[in-house]
C-alpha cells in the first residue's frame, strides 16, 4: 500500500555520513552473513551471484553492490523465504551509502 | 562418509547444547516453535483428547473445572508453548501420533490410515517414560489431578521436564541448508500445589553454509523464567518473571509477520518482557493482563543480548475473549513506552478467531483459524510514526490419525505509506505425527514478491519433543 519509495520513507533518521563500519557492516551481519560468508577475505571467483561471497567484506560488498542493492531494495527477493526483510530505514541507509561513495 | 560426518556433527552439537545451556551471556538467535493453537481448537470435540473418558467420575463444579480451551490447559505457560501440563502430555501421547498412541479418542477409532493400526493401541498406556516425578505437598490429589485419568502419566508431579528439538532442512531451488532449528529444555518445580517455578532454556546453531554442513555458531540463553500461583478457582493465575506478553495467537511459525513484526518472535530474547501477569480461563471466557518492562525493538541490529530485566520504560498487554468447544473469538491490546533508541512507542491491536466444524460432524475434520493485527509504531530511530498490519488465515484437515494437511496465507504491510513493502506468502503443509513425541513437518511456500513474482521455497523439519 502507499506511494512512498522504500528508500525515502525515513530521511529524518539518516545520519549525515553513512559509513561501512558504523552502519552497513552491522546490517550485513544482521541480515546477510548467516548465509553469505566465507573465511576467505573475498569471494572466491569474483562472481557476485556466488552464494559463497563474503558479505562481511568491504571490497566484496562494494564490488557486488549493484546486484546487492537491486536484490535487497528493488526486487526484495533477498533475504529469501521466511527470513527477516530489511526495514525501510535500513534500505535508505544502503541508498545513502551508495550516494555517499561507499565511505569506509 | 559425508552422512556419517553430518551425524557426528549433529551428535556433537546436541552435546554442546547441554554443555552451553547455562551460559546466558551471548546473544542468542534461538528459533522457536510452539504446540499449535490448532490443537486447542480441535481438542474441544471430545473429552478424551485431554484425559481418559470421565464416565462415572465426579464432575467438578464450574470453579474447579479445568476444561478450558485456553493455552494453560495443555501448557504451564498461560500464553502457550513450553512445559506441558499433564493433559498436554496426554494429548501428545494419545491424540497426536499415528502409531502407538497411549489412548485413542473414541471418535478417532476409525480414522486410521490402515485399520490394523488399531491393534497397536490396545494397551491403553503411555509408551514413553513420563518426565514427571513425585507429588507436591498439600494432601491427596483429587478431580483433575487424579492419577487414573491419564493412561499412566503422573497427574500431579512435583518435578517435571520437557524437551523440544528440531532439525530443519530448507531448500529454495538454488540453495539449501540443514540446521538445528531449535533445542529447548523446560523444567518446572511444584513444591506445593498451586505454586510453581518454571524455566525454559534454549539454544541454536545458526546455519552458515549448509552445503558443507557447517554450523556457524551456537548460542544459548534463558528464555522464560517465572514463579506462578496457578490453577486457582476459575483457572485463575498470577505470575511474575520473564515471558512473552499475552497478545494474539501463539502460532508455530516464528517467521510469520503477524508475530515477528509485532515484537513477538518466540525465537528471540528481545521479544520477552519482564513483569507481572494475571489471568483466568474458566469454561469458556478468558482474560489476561500483564504490566511489564519492555525490551528493545527487535528490528534494531544489536550485538549484545538484551538486558534480562528489560530497558527503561513500561508496557501493558491484555487479551480477552471466548474459546468455546467449536469456535473462538478474542481481542488483544499491547502498548510499550520506551526511548526512541530502544525502538520507541508502540500500540498494537489484534482480533483472533477460530472455527472447528469437526465438533459438529465427524465427517468434517476441518479447523479454521486466523488473526488480524495492526500496530502504530515509531519508524526506527525517528520521531515519526507509521501503521503496519498483518493477517493470517489457516485451514487444517486431519486426513488420518497423525496426518494433518494445512494451507496457510500470510499477508503483511510493514508501513502503510510505503509502496511495495508488503509480504505475501502461501504455505502448503503436511504434518506427520508418526510416533509419540516424533513429528515430521514439511512445507512448500510460495512467496509473492512485488517486483519478482513468485519465489518458492521448501521447508522440512524433524521434531522430537518430550
Amino acid at each position: 500500500m502507499g506511494s512512498q519509495e522504500l528508500t525515502t520513507v525515513a530521511p529524518d533518521t539518516l545520519p549525515l555520513t553513512v559509513t561501512w563500519s558504523t552502519h552497513i557492516q552491522p546490517l550485513m551481519q544482521f541480515y546477510c552473513t548467516s548465509c553469505h560468508f566465507t573465511n576467505e577475505t573475498k569471494n572466491r571467483n569474483g562472481d557476485c551471484d556466488d552464494h559463497d561471497m563474503n558479505l562481511n567484506d568491504y571490497d566484496t560488498v562494494v564490488n557486488c553492490y549493484p546486484d546487492l542493492y537491486e536484490s535487497i531494495a528493488i526486487k526484495q527477493d533477498m533475504p529469501p523465504g521466511g527470513a527477516r526483510r530489511m526495514t525501510a530505514r535500513h534500505k535508505a541507509l544502503l541508498k545513502a551509502w551508495l550516494d555517499g561513495g561507499f565511505a569506509k | 562418509m559425508r552422512r556419517a560426518a553430518q551425524a557426528l556433527l549433529l551428535l556433537v552439537s546436541t552435546i554442546l547444547c547441554f554443555l552451553l545451556l547455562p551460559r546466558v551471556d551471548r546473544r542468542p538467535a534461538i528459533r522457536q516453535g510452539y504446540a499449535l493453537p490448532l490443537y486447542t481448537a480441535r481438542s474441544g470435540r471430545t473429552c478424551d483428547n485431554c484425559h481418559t473418558n470421565p464416565t462415572g467420575w465426579e464432575n467438578p463444579s464450574l470453579p474447579w473445572r479445568k476444561c478450558t480451551l485456553s493455552c494453560q490447559a495443555c501448557h504451564l505457560n498461560p500464553s502457550g508453548g513450553g512445559l506441558r501440563t499433564t493433559p498436554g502430555r496426554f494429548y501428545a501421547q494419545a491424540t497426536l501420533p499415528m502409531l502407538f498412541a497411549s489412548h485413542r479418542g473414541y471418535k478417532d477409532w476409525n480414522r486410521h490410515l490402515v485399520g490394523s493400526m488399531k491393534n497397536l493401541e490396545l494397551k491403553r498406556r503411555n509408551r514413553l517414560v513420563d518426565p514427571a516425578f513425585w507429588h507436591p505437598l498439600g494432601g491427596p490429589s483429587k478431580m483433575a489431578f487424579l492419577q487414573s485419568r491419564y493412561a499412566g502419566l503422573n497427574a500431579d508431579p512435583l518435578l517435571f521436564f520437557g524437551v523440544d528439538s528440531r532439525l530443519a532442512w530448507w531448500y529454495s531451488g538454488r540453495n539449501h541448508a540443514v540446521f538445528p532449528m531449535q533445542f529447548d529444555l523446560h523444567a518446572g518445580l511444584r513444591m506445593v500445589r498451586h505454586l510453581v517455578v518454571a524455566a525454559t532454556g534454549g539454544l541454536i546453531a545458526q546455519l552458515k553454509d549448509a552445503d558443507r554442513s557447517h554450523w556457524k555458531r551456537i548460542s544459548a540463553g534463558l528464555k522464560d523464567v517465572y514463579v506462578m500461583v496457578d490453577q486457582l478457582p476459575m483457572m485463575t493465575y498470577i505470575r511474575a518473571g520473564r515471558f512473552l506478553p499475552p497478545f494474539g495467537t501463539n502460532i508455530d511459525d516464528h517467521t510469520s509477520p503477524i508475530r515477528r513484526d509485532f515484537e513477538l518472535d518466540g525465537s528471540r530474547l528481545d521479544s520477552r518482557v519482564t513483569g507481572v501477569e494475571i489471568g483466568m480461563a474458566p469454561n469458556y471466557p478468558y482474560v489476561q493482563f500483564a504490566v511489564f518492562r519492555p525490551n528493545p525493538g527487535d528490528l534494531i541490529p544489536k550485538s549484545i543480548q538484551p538486558p534480562f530485566l528489560g530497558v527503561k520504560g513500561w508496557g501493558i498487554a491484555a487479551s480477552a475473549g471466548w474459546r468455546d468447544l467449536a469456535w473462538q473469538l478474542g481481542v488483544s491490546f499491547m502498548m510499550k513506552r520506551r526511548n526512541i533508541a530502544d525502538g520507541g512507542d508502540i500500540e498494537a491491536y489484534s482480533v483472533q478467531w477460530g472455527f472447528n466444524p469437526w465438533y459438529f460432524s465427524n465427517k468434517f475434520p476441518l479447523t479454521y483459524m486466523g488473526e488480524f493485527a495492526a500496530e502504530r509504531y515509531r519508524r526506527e530511530g525517528s520521531v515519526t510514526s507509521a501503521w503496519r498490519f498483518a493477517v493470517f488465515n489457516e485451514l487444517d484437515y486431519l486426513l488420518f490419525n497423525g496426518v494433518n494437511l494445512s494451507v496457510k496465507h500470510d499477508y503483511s504491510d510493514a508501513d502503510l505509506k510505503v509502496a511495495d513493502d508488503h509480504a505475501n506468502r502461501l504455505t502448503f503443509g503436511v504434518d506427520l505425527h508418526v510416533l509419540p513425541s516424533f513429528t515430521i513437518k514439511t512445507q512448500a511456500r510460495l512467496n509473492f514478491l512485488p517486483h519478482v513474482g513468485v519465489q518458492p521455497d521448501f521447508f522440512m523439519y524433524l521434531r522430537g519433543f518430550w
